[in-house]
């Protein structure tokens, strides 16, 4: 009762901070900021690595990027949460609106077989990624007071209502982006005190279903797949590399065989800028800019450099999940935790294809990977999360997401 | 566990976030190993992998060494030729099929993803007519080019698949047995079927062309090479033709594998003798020595250790340059298989590092000559004489009357296989090794059933070095050598025959051959009882017998052993040991005696070679100094090199085995010297057991003939002789169950009787002691001197004529 009088007290003080000064305090939101950054030109010097020309471009996304992170610092939280939800609803139209054929090709042209971009004239734009940090805005104010995910029926239409823009992303096809929804929406869920029981189902259910899959690629004749033709090559493929075996080094692994062969070659400290370029451009690594920017990185730096990269997410992370310890705002604990999720789904899927521990797909390493709307989107979340990390928690007189009644009863 | 951390952390917040925390940082852990592993673990492996992209590597054909004959002729030599290969996906047509995959795939990407296996396939077999088209364009255009049809083209691309399956089949096989044998027990075939080197290779369907039609094939490559599609990018459009090749393949040619020899038939026994010399065609002279090339089988780098691409421990790829690639090859049997290490040479290369600009360049190593002692001119007539139709290699009537009908003994008019030796003493060079019947390369590629199927005339084997024979009476010299040397008896000692057998409770074996003929023993034959150079003259085996039996079976065995019996020579050339019993063995033997006995004459328990028997009399002459023979001159270690070639001996049933090298006998001197005395006695007194060829006259056609004509009828040549006649375990036919190339048991009888051997060592005029030693042997001929001898006479003739004497 001491430490919340005290905290009260603080939140009231800071309350009567101008703006300015409440950001310009130190707060968990500049460690976030700094990894971001970090990441960002760790991005930009690895771009530029094989395109000093696609480097400026980012530099400049840069830009713009900061400018949005500056605008996401003005509203409070809680207008945020508000607006969560309709500018979710909005980007569900907008891409249901993609993948329907009435939308003309000009406008959402099919680039590598998807339909994922909308073309403003020379500028694309990649609404998922955008839905993604508002799927988790809307989620977390619509679950911040809510108790109902505390039973089966409750948490399983989180679920259902998380496969709305999931299926539509699906349905672009965009899978990478698609997948990211799915631990996001459980971590999120984890943290707001899900029952084990419910969620341990639920991941249960998930083992099954890959292992499912996985055992038709490998025993059930080509009719009774469940997966498409191309997803069944990717995951014989990789289960081939992991054997040494060679077959499809040429076909399905070619991307895979390149990233691991280019990210071995890196060795401990790298080639260095120019080495690592002509590597690259010779061995026609393919999405050297985006999918598997983590590759050049770690070519050119070598393991010191892909270490650094990952402990740089790993604080970014922490960060994140440092501030939903700190701040009592409920709203603010799943966001952030949500955009943990995000960010850690994201650079599970896109290192562990590089490194060979997953079946290829295709999806970006947040901050690095060259492209605007993906760095768009991150700054717009890194601004959020330094709103939330500056501005006072808000007083509330329960403790929220505390539904282990036997520890608080006997602690009181 | 759970209490414990309720209690430090009671807000269920806070330890959810905990375990959020927990399973992140596990899960980047996994991500941090994985790097680990592949930047350390297997850094080395990748780098090479990742920077082999900077180099190029363009190899240099190397030339094959020549083999040479030891006057300096060429018998085996390459020759710079071109031919076209097609890479084995055109031929088996999985280039169109896959053409026509690819085709649909890039008319749109995302429509072929959605489709099912099935769809993909209907979809690409619409667009696959146009590939085939291509595939078809280019039959008739390499047709065109090689002057061929395009049925021929077609045959040639169905042998060469029908090859590739057969190969890919028997590497699976010899794979599941030897995976079931490591596992102990039977695994599924379709493990043990593996993608050979040679799939993924090129294959000549044209060989070799003419410069016109090597240009326009250069052209029509350069074109199919450089091919732009209309937008000008490049390697757009492909042309089946990017997977043609024109290589330089440098045929082997043997140019003295056919030749013409005069045979002067005025010195040939009276019956065949004519003054009109009468002129030859030999094909495959030498064929058994020489050898062959054939294609690298797979497995066959392995087995040798001499792969081209190799990886080291960190998995970086090594070539050897040294090492075989698919669709090298390599010696078959022979000089060609067995001095493979020294004939090959090495390839070279240029590294382009395309990062740095550098060029690396590795000339090629030539492979070396080898010369052989052969004289290829000796070779060629030796040959021509043991061909039947000259008439000494077939049965004649002077051998004497065909025996009972019902015995497989070759009649008169049958065929004679067999073999001729001739070796220089001082040097043990071998001048003409010949094995008949032989065969020629063309027959080997057209009826290969004829060369491998016939076990009994099996002109693929070399009988002077892989087929033994009991030696018969032409070990006599030896015994007398190996008894006076161990004191059985003294160089004055005489040995009556006066039963005409030596065991008088068993006076039906162990007999003297003139009781057996004539019924007469050899004091009858001679008056008097026979001297050592006596016995060898007349082949008495009495005396013989008498020394076998004093020598004991220790003696004997450690005689023969000296002399080279039971072991191989050391000559270079793949060769079997031939047969002489363990003293142990022989000992546990209830009819000891009988064996030792038959062992004087060179009968029983043992067996050697045209090749050792040869040798032995050249040890003779050179009065008690065994050494190996040779057939390789240059280079001087060649013997070494091939006894360490893994290959060798395959295919022949020996291996390149003994040591090489000399040993003294320490033979009595004049022991030696009586032996020898008793050869020239045998070859030239009357009563000599290789001296004359006696003619029948109740035969019309010897109506005409002296009673007698000498078997040798050489000047300036001194000829010391010894004829056997070797009673010879009969020949029936091998059965081999299992397939294993081996057989299990024997059928029907082919052939019975005794073999003819004569031995001859030669002492030109103005020479101390004989030079040259000659040593043949006709199977199942019979009586040896009559048949064998007239042979060697003419080989003495045939080196007259090549400037020996």
């Amino acid at each position: 009762m001491i430490s919340a009088t005290h905290s009260s007290i603080s939140a009231r003080r800071l309350a009567n901070l101008p703006t300015w000064r409440l950001y310009l305090r130190p707060h968990v939101g500049w460690l976030v900021i700094g990894c971001a950054w970090a990441l960002a030109g760790i991005g930009v010097a690895a771009i530029g690595t094989t395109s000093p020309s696609a480097a400026s471009g980012q530099v400049r996304w840069l830009i713009i990027s900061m400018a949005l992170l500056l605008g996401c610092l003005l509203p409070r939280p809680r207008l945020i949460g508000r607006l969560a939800v309709p500018i979710l609803i909005v980007h569900v139209v907008v891409l249901l609106l993609m993948v329907t054929p009435l939308v003309p090709r000009w406008l959402v042209p099919s680039v590598n077989g998807a339909k994922s971009w909308i073309r403003f004239g020379s500028m694309g734009f990649q609404p998922s990624e955008t839905a993604k940090i508002f799927f988790v805005l809307a989620m977390a104010w619509r679950l911040r007071h809510a108790r109902g995910y505390r039973s089966l029926r409750g948490l399983l239409t989180q679920f259902g209502i998380m496969l709305v823009p999931v299926a539509l992303i699906f349905k672009q096809p965009d899978l990478g982006t698609a997948l990211v929804f799915v631990p996001t929406l459980f971590l999120m869920l984890v943290v707001a005190g899900a029952r084990m029981r419910h969620l341990g189902l639920l991941v249960g259910v998930a083992v099954a279903v890959i292992a499912i899959n996985l055992a038709a690629v490998f025993l059930l004749p080509e009719n009774m797949q469940l997966l498409k033709p191309h997803q069944q090559t990717r995951i014989r493929a990789m289960f081939a590399q992991m054997q040494g075996d060679t077959k499809y080094i040429n076909t399905a692994g070619f991307q895979q065989d390149k990233a691991i062969t280019l990210i071995g070659s890196g060795g401990v400290a790298g080639y260095g800028k120019q080495r690592a370029s002509d590597l690259i451009e010779m061995n026609a690594l393919p999405e050297e800019h985006n999918d598997m920017i983590f590759v050049v990185v770690v070519n050119r730096w070598g393991l010191l450099g892909g270490l650094a990269t990952l402990s740089l997410y790993a604080l970014l992370i922490g960060s994140f999940l440092l501030l939903a310890m700190v701040n009592r705002n409920p709203f603010v604990r799943l966001s952030v935790v949500g955009f943990a999720g995000l960010i850690f789904s994201q650079v599970l899927i896109n290192v562990g294809v590089a490194v060979g521990l997953m079946p290829v797909t295709g999806i970006t390493l947040p901050f690095v990977s060259y492209g605007g709307s993906s760095l768009l989107a991150m700054f717009v979340m890194i601004g959020i999360t330094v709103n939330f990390a500056a501005r006072p928690s808000a007083v509330f007189s329960v403790a929220n997401f505390e539904y282990d009644q036997s520890a608080i009863t006997k602690r009181t | 566990m759970r209490r414990r951390l309720r209690q430090f952390m009671p807000r269920m917040f806070y330890r959810r976030l905990l375990l959020v925390l927990a399973v992140m940082v596990f899960a980047f852990l996994l991500l941090g190993i994985q790097m680990v592993n592949l930047t350390l673990g297997r850094g080395a492996e990748l780098q090479s992998k990742a920077e082999s992209v900077f180099i190029k590597r363009t190899l240099i054909p190397t030339v094959r060494g020549r083999i040479l004959d030891r006057k300096g002729r060429i018998l085996a030599t390459d020759r710079p030729a071109y031919q076209i290969a097609v890479h084995t996906d055109v031929l088996t047509g999985d280039w169109s099929y896959r053409r026509a995959r690819w085709h649909v795939y890039r008319m749109d990407r995302a429509r072929w993803r959605e489709m099912s296996d099935l769809e993909q396939e209907a979809a690409a077999a619409r667009v696959q007519s146009i590939y085939d088209a291509q595939v078809k364009t280019l039959w008739w255009e390499l047709a065109e080019l090689g002057g061929v049809t395009v049925d021929e083209i077609d045959q040639q691309r169905v042998a060469i698949v029908r090859k590739l399956q057969l190969i890919k089949g028997d590497v699976a096989q010899r794979q599941y047995v030897r995976r079931s044998a490591e596992l102990d027990e039977p695994i599924d075939f379709a493990e043990a079927v593996i993608d050979l080197a040679e799939e993924r290779g090129y294959h000549a369907i044209i060989e070799p062309m003419d410069q016109a039609a090597l240009l326009a094939a250069r052209r029509k490559l350069s074109e199919a090479h450089n091919g732009r599609d209309t937008d000008g990018r490049l390697g757009v459009t492909q042309s089946v033709w990017q997977w043609v090749r024109v290589t330089d393949t440098r045929n082997r040619e043997y140019p003295h594998e056919s030749m013409e020899v005069d045979v002067d038939r005025s010195t040939l026994p009276l019956p065949l003798r004519s003054d009109e010399p009468v002129t030859m065609r030999m094909d495959g002279v030498g064929i058994h020595l020489i050898g062959a090339m054939r294609p690298v089988w797979a497995g066959d780098a392995e087995r040798l250790g001499l792969t081209f691409e190799n990886k080291d421990d960190a998995g970086r790829k090594n070539y050897n340059l040294y090492g075989y690639r698919p669709g090298d090859r390599t010696g078959q049997w022979g000089v060609e298989a067995t001095y493979e290490k020294i004939l090959r040479g090495a390839r070279g290369q240029t590294i382009a590092h395309l990062d740095t600009d550098e060029v690396e360049r590795t000339v090629p190593v030539a492979g070396r000559d080898v010369r052989l002692s052969i004289d290829i001119h000796l070779q060629a007539r030796v040959q021509a004489l043991m061909t039947p139709e000259l008439g000494l290699a077939k049965v004649q009537p002077w051998r004497g009357e065909d025996p009972d009908p019902e015995k497989k003994t070759p009649r008169i008019g049958d065929d004679l296989p067999g073999a001729a030796v001739v070796m220089e003493i001082d040097s043990g060079e071998v001048l003409a090794a010949v094995s008949m019947p032989g065969f020629s390369r063309e027959q080997l590629a057209q009826t290969p059933e004829m060369i491998f199927g016939d076990p009994y005339w099996s002109p693929f084997m070399n009988r002077v070095l892989t087929r033994a024979y009991q030696p018969g009476s032409v070990v006599k010299p030896l015994l007398l050598t190996m008894g006076v040397s161990r004191d059985v008896i003294d160089l004055n000692d005489t040995i009556a025959d006066e039963h005409g057998y030596y065991l008088p409770s068993d006076p039906n074996h162990f007999r003297n051959w003139s009781y057996n003929y004539y019924n007469l023993t050899m004091m009858q034959l001679a008056g008097h009882a026979l001297r050592g150079d006596e016995a060898v003259a007349r082949s008495c085996n009495i005396y013989f017998f008498t020394v076998a039996d004093r020598l004991g079976a220790a003696g004997l065995i450690e005689g023969y052993g000296a002399f080279g019996a039971g072991r191989p020579t050391g000559s270079g050339l793949p060769e079997i040991a031939g047969e002489l019993p363990d003293l142990r063995w022989l000992n546990a033997q209830n009819d000891k005696r009988g064996r030792v006995l038959n062992m004087g004459i060179g009968q029983g328990p043992i067996r050697w070679t045209p090749i050792q028997a040869a040798n032995a009399y050249a040890a003779l002459a050179r009065g008690g100094f065994w050494q190996s023979p040779k057939f390789v001159v240059s280079p001087e270690n060649a013997n070494d090199v091939s006894r360490t070639g893994e290959n060798a001996g395959e295919n022949v049933g020996g291996g390149v085995g003994g040591k090489s090298g000399g040993e003294d006998l320490y033979l009595n001197p004049g022991a030696v010297r009586m032996a020898i005395d008793g050869m020239w006695q045998s070859a030239n007194e009357p009563f000599g057991s290789t001296h004359f060829l006696a003619y029948n006259y109740k035969k019309p056609e010897f109506s005409e003939l002296p009673k007698r004509e000498p078997i040798f009828n050489v000047t300036g040549v001194q000829v010391f002789a010894k004829s056997g006649t070797a009673d010879a375990v009969k020949f029936r036919r091998p059965i081999d169950d299992d397939g294993d190339g081996y057989p299990d048991r024997y059928g029907e009888l082919l052939r019975e009787g005794d073999h003819a051997w004569v031995g001859a060592l030669l002492q030109p005029e103005g020479a101390d002691r004989p030079t040259h030693v000659v040593m043949a042997v006709l199977e199942y001929a019979g009586s040896g001197g009559k048949m064998a001898g007239p042979i060697v006479n003419q080989i003495i003739h045939a080196m007259q004529a090549e400037g020996y004497f």
